[in-house]
Parts: C-alpha cells; structure tokens; sequence
C-alpha cells in the first residue's frame, strides 16, 4: 500500500502544536465535565432552578418578621426548615451528580480514558468528589449565604457577629455534608456499578440514614447517638449550631458522625479503586 | 531515541511478565509483534508509567515513565485494546475532554476534536451518542481520543482488533498516514503480521517477556533469511556446480533466471564471490532472499531467531 492511497480521509487535520497546561489541575476538568453531563438531564436543571425556590420564601418571611415585631421571636425558627428543604434539594442534586460517578467509570472501563492520559489517581478521586461537593455548596451553602444576608439587613438586631456566626455556621455545615454526601455516594456508585441502581440505593441510604440516628437515640436515651445516620446527624448539627442551645459537644458529635461517613464512603472507594491507585 | 528500554522487568504480583527486556525505538512507525500473551500490553503499560517501577531503565520522549509518569502521558497518546468510552457523551464531546485531559484549553479541544473526528472518518457521526457506536466507530473514535492533542507518540494497543476487513484495512491506512504524512512517532503492537508489514518501518519482536529481535523490519526480513537470491550473466549452471562444490545448497528457481543458495552455519557471501571469480563467471546480481514477515516471525518465536 503506498501512502498515496491512505488519503481518503478529510487532509484538513494537522496536530496540534499548541501548548498544554501543567497536569496539575485536571480534577477541575474532571469535575466540570461531570456537572455538565448532570446538566444534559432536564430534571437536574429543573431540581437546580426549584432549589432556590425555598430561598425566595423564606426572604420574604425574613423581611415580613422584621416589619412585624410579634413575629420577631419567630425568626430563629427559620433556618431549621430552611435546612431540611435544603438537605433534600441536595439529596437530589448528588443523585444526579453522583449516582454513575465511578461505577458507570469501572462497568464502562473509562478509567483508562483517565489514567491513560496526565491524571493522577488523587486528581482522578478529586474531580469526581468536587462535581458532587459543588452540588451540595450550590443547594446549600450558596442560597443559606443569601438567606443569611436579607436576614442581616433585614433585622435591626443582627450585628455583624451574629452574621458572621451564621456564616460560619453555614460553612460548616455546608462543608460536612458535602463531604459525607460526595464520599457516601461515590461509594455507593463504585458498589453497585449502575448508575440506576445506585441511585436507587443513594436515596434509601439517606432517608434510612435519618431514621438510624433517630431510633438509636429514641432507644438508648442519648442523645448524640443522632450521629450515627449522616442525614440526622447534619440536622441535630444545623439544630445545635442555628437554631440555638446547642452545646460544643453535639457540635463535635454531630460533626465526628458526618465525617465519619465520608471516611467509610472514601475507604469504599479507595478499595474499589486499588488496583488505579499506584497510577 | 523515542523509546529506549534497559533490562526492564515487569511483573504481576509473583508473575513475572518481561525479562530483561532491551531495545531502543527510532522515529517512525514501529510494530511490537508478538503473540498472545507475549507481554506487549504490559510493556506498553510500562511505557505510560501505569505499572510500578520495577529493575530497568525506561525513556519515553527523553523522559522517565516511573519518575514522570504524567509528563509521559502528556505526550503520548494512547489507544486500549479494550472497549473504552465514558456513557452519555457524544463523539465529539468524548474527544475534546480527551484532549482536556491532556492539558489543552477547551476551545482548543472542542476546535481539534472536530478536526480530528473527520480525519478518522466519524464526522458525519460526531453529535450521536458513543453507547450507539459501532465496534469500528469506536475503534477510531479511540484513535482520535490518541490523537486530538498532537503527541509526539502515538501507543496503540492491537488497533485492529474486532474490526471487519474493511474496517481493518481503513484502520491501518489511517495509521499509516498518522505514521507517515503527519510524522507522530507509532508504537504498534499486534499479534497480526500483516498488519505490522503494512504499516511499520521497524519491529521489536517480543515472546514470553523477551525480546527476540528489534530494528528495522528489512533487516529482520533478511536476518531470518539465510538464502541468497544469486543471478549470473551468463553460465548458470555451471555456477551452480561450483557453489555446490564449494559446499552450498543450491536450488535453482525456474523462471527467474536466480540461483536460490542456502547458507550453513559459517558460510557467507565472500565464497560465492569467490566461486565466480574462479569460474570466470559475471556476477549480476547478489542479495538476501526477502522472507515474508510471517516466516521471519515463525522462526524467531520458534527459537531460531536472532538475539537483538
């Protein structure tokens, strides 16, 4: 065969000569690739639009209050159903994200797509965390920091410490959860292998995860063993944190609880993943 | 030097898969031949610093796999034997985040991936979804992943395999274009020798983790050659007698007018010349009988190759 005879093809490709970026920040790829496959799904951008929607009412609740001084007392109420509706958009948000992470990654043998190109292992784990970290910050803590702004400027009482402590206290808990959803699911995604199934599995764990905590507590009468499920245990922690009372000790229980559950999810993943991890 | 390997071993656990293995890879288009089983993936492995560092010395593109395994992917590119591709994405979005991955900025790998999917033949079917791809579709769409972000080296890992006649031909046309018009260094490894003697300037030849020959495939043709194809102008036959007197087999080839000589060990062509000069005879034409790559390859896995 003479290479004559190779041009059948469109004479136009020439390879590229342009410069490559440094291999060090692909989990940023990785994760942006990841989110922008979510978005392909109607119902993910729909639960993303929706997931603001708690925001707008509870502004508008916040501003009500401050104009009515009997409803001042009510004001600290706001950030615990806040939370919970939150918690759910963030459910849904690392179902979509996070259901075929690395599982759809192992049954489809894309891993080499990765690995065969200038990606560590590390940014590998990265970029799959961040898409899903980012989710949760984006139901979480984005709309919670808005929230805690119109209640800034809305109360006359608030100063900026207490803003601050808001904020803090959003952070943390924004934070936490993202990093228990992101591991939990991740692992969920690595065991079950189909995006289907566990998705399926993702959303029993969370609501069961609720119930755990709660009926471990309920029977042995302790009240940290709330901790125990990662759902229940960010909600005693927003509980302790904003809606006031709670002591450092349920803080650090309900904290140790969530991180807990990421560091099973990551040793999960870890061991899925073994044979990737000397890449 | 593109690729240059000193006593490298590998090794599974307690399987041991390459031994020793040395050769050194000029630019241009190199088939790694070997059977099934032969250590070819693992060495490409290797290559790309997927595999741990074991004793042995490894450069790819002037760079150490076990201490810059990355560096290493960012410039070459690599093609799986095995059915790869990430669920949900279209061609075109799978090739430009290949070419992400590898460091190009996204306007440029969307721009390159549009490029680089017409070149292989998929840009009619760029925009349909990878899950509905045929084996051949995403055999090239593979290659295209390999290429988008220009490497300097090109690994692809048995390119033909699953692919029908035709899909294999058009695979390896394609290769050799890559090869040969746009100058991207080629490691091909496969088990098919016709698709190594199509394509390849040079071989490594690997059996059971050893290297049995490595240079260009000319010389491994002729290496595994011991005949000599010998034209007189005139006086065949009596050339053939005193070849056969100076203790050569000689087989005479009807047709082509070529006396075929069979070299033994420590035999060479100084005596042919020899004999003719004592016969009297003119001497046209001298040179080693061509083997096809298949016979050469036979040979040197049966253990009668040569060392390289």
């Amino acid at each position: 065969m003479s290479h004559d005879d190779a041009r059948i093809y469109d004479q136009a490709y020439r390879p590229f000569a342009g410069g490559l970026a440094s291999p060090r920040s692909r989990f940023l790829i990785i994760a942006a690739n990841e989110l922008r496959q979510a978005w392909k799904s109607k119902w993910f951008k729909r639960i993303a639009w929706f997931s603001f929607g708690p925001l707008i009412v509870f502004a508008v609740l916040v501003v009500v209050a401050a104009r009515f001084d009997g409803l001042g007392g009510q004001m600290e109420d706001i950030w615990m159903p806040f939370w919970g509706i939150q918690m759910f958009f963030a459910m849904l948000m690392v179902f979509f994200i996070g259901r075929g992470a690395v599982g759809e990654d192992l049954r489809t043998g894309a891993l080499i797509v990765y690995f065969s190109r200038p990606v560590s292992f590390m940014q590998y784990l990265t970029g799959k965390w961040l898409a899903v970290g980012v989710g949760v910050l984006g139901v979480t803590l984005v709309p919670g920091v808005v929230l805690a702004i119109f209640r800034w400027l809305a109360e006359p009482d608030a100063g900026v410490l207490d803003f601050l402590f808001w904020l803090g206290s959003l952070l943390l808990l924004s934070g936490l959860l993202a990093l228990c959803m992101g591991w939990v699911v991740l692992a969920v995604s690595a065991l079950s292998g189909r995006a289907r199934a566990a998705g399926i599995v993702w959303v029993i764990l969370f609501f069961i995860s609720f119930g755990i905590g709660e009926g471990l507590a309920e029977a042995t009468g302790i009240y940290e063993l709330n901790a125990v499920g990662f759902s229940q245990a960010s909600e005693q922690l927003a509980r302790s944190l904003l809606g006031g009372g709670g002591t450092l000790g349920e803080v650090f229980w309900f904290s140790l609880g969530q991180l807990g559950w990421a560091l099973l999810g990551l040793v999960v993943v870890l061991i899925k993943l073994r044979r990737w991890m000397r890449v | 030097m593109i690729i240059s390997c000193q006593n490298l071993d590998q090794a599974y656990k307690s399987h041991r898969v390459l031994f020793g293995v040395s050769f050194g890879i000029e630019s241009g288009c190199t088939g790694l031949l070997g059977p099934n089983g032969a250590g070819k993936s693992t060495l490409i492995k290797t290559l790309l610093g997927q595999l741990p560092l074991r004793p042995g010395r490894v450069q790819v593109a002037d760079r150490d796999p076990a201490t810059e395994p990355l560096r290493v992917r960012q410039s070459a590119g690599y093609m799986p034997e095995s059915d790869v591709y990430l669920p949900g994405m279209n061609g075109l979005e799978l090739c430009a985040f290949c070419g992400q991955l590898s460091g190009m900025r996204r306007a440029d790998a969307v721009s390159k991936a549009h490029e680089v999917l017409y070149f292989v033949g998929l840009g009619e079917a760029r925009y349909r979804e990878v899950d509905g791809y045929s084996t051949g579709m995403r055999q090239r769409l593979k290659l295209a992943g390999a290429l988008v972000h220009g490497p300097e080296l090109l690994l692809l890992d048995e390119p033909t395999t699953g692919l029908d006649p035709a899909g294999r031909d058009e695979m390896l046309q394609l290769i050799d274009d890559v090869a040969h018009q746009r100058e991207i260094n080629v490691l091909f490894s496969s088990h098919i020798l016709r698709d190594i003697e199509q394509t390849c300037d040079h071989v490594v030849v690997l059996n059971e983790g050893r290297v049995l020959f490595s240079g260009s495939r000319d010389d491994f043709q002729h290496q595994e050659s011991r005949v000599l194809h010998v034209k007189v102008k005139e006086g065949r036959e009596q050339m053939a007698a005193g070849l056969v007197s100076s203790g050569f087999e000689v087989v005479s080839r009807e047709g082509t007018g070529h006396l075929e000589v069979a070299l033994s060990e420590g035999q060479n062509a100084d005596a042919i010349w020899k004999t003719a000069r004592e016969l009297n005879l003119q001497i046209r034409h001298l040179a080693p009988a061509t083997v096809s790559l298949e016979q050469a390859f036979e040979k040197a896995v049966d253990g009668e190759g040569t060392s390289p």
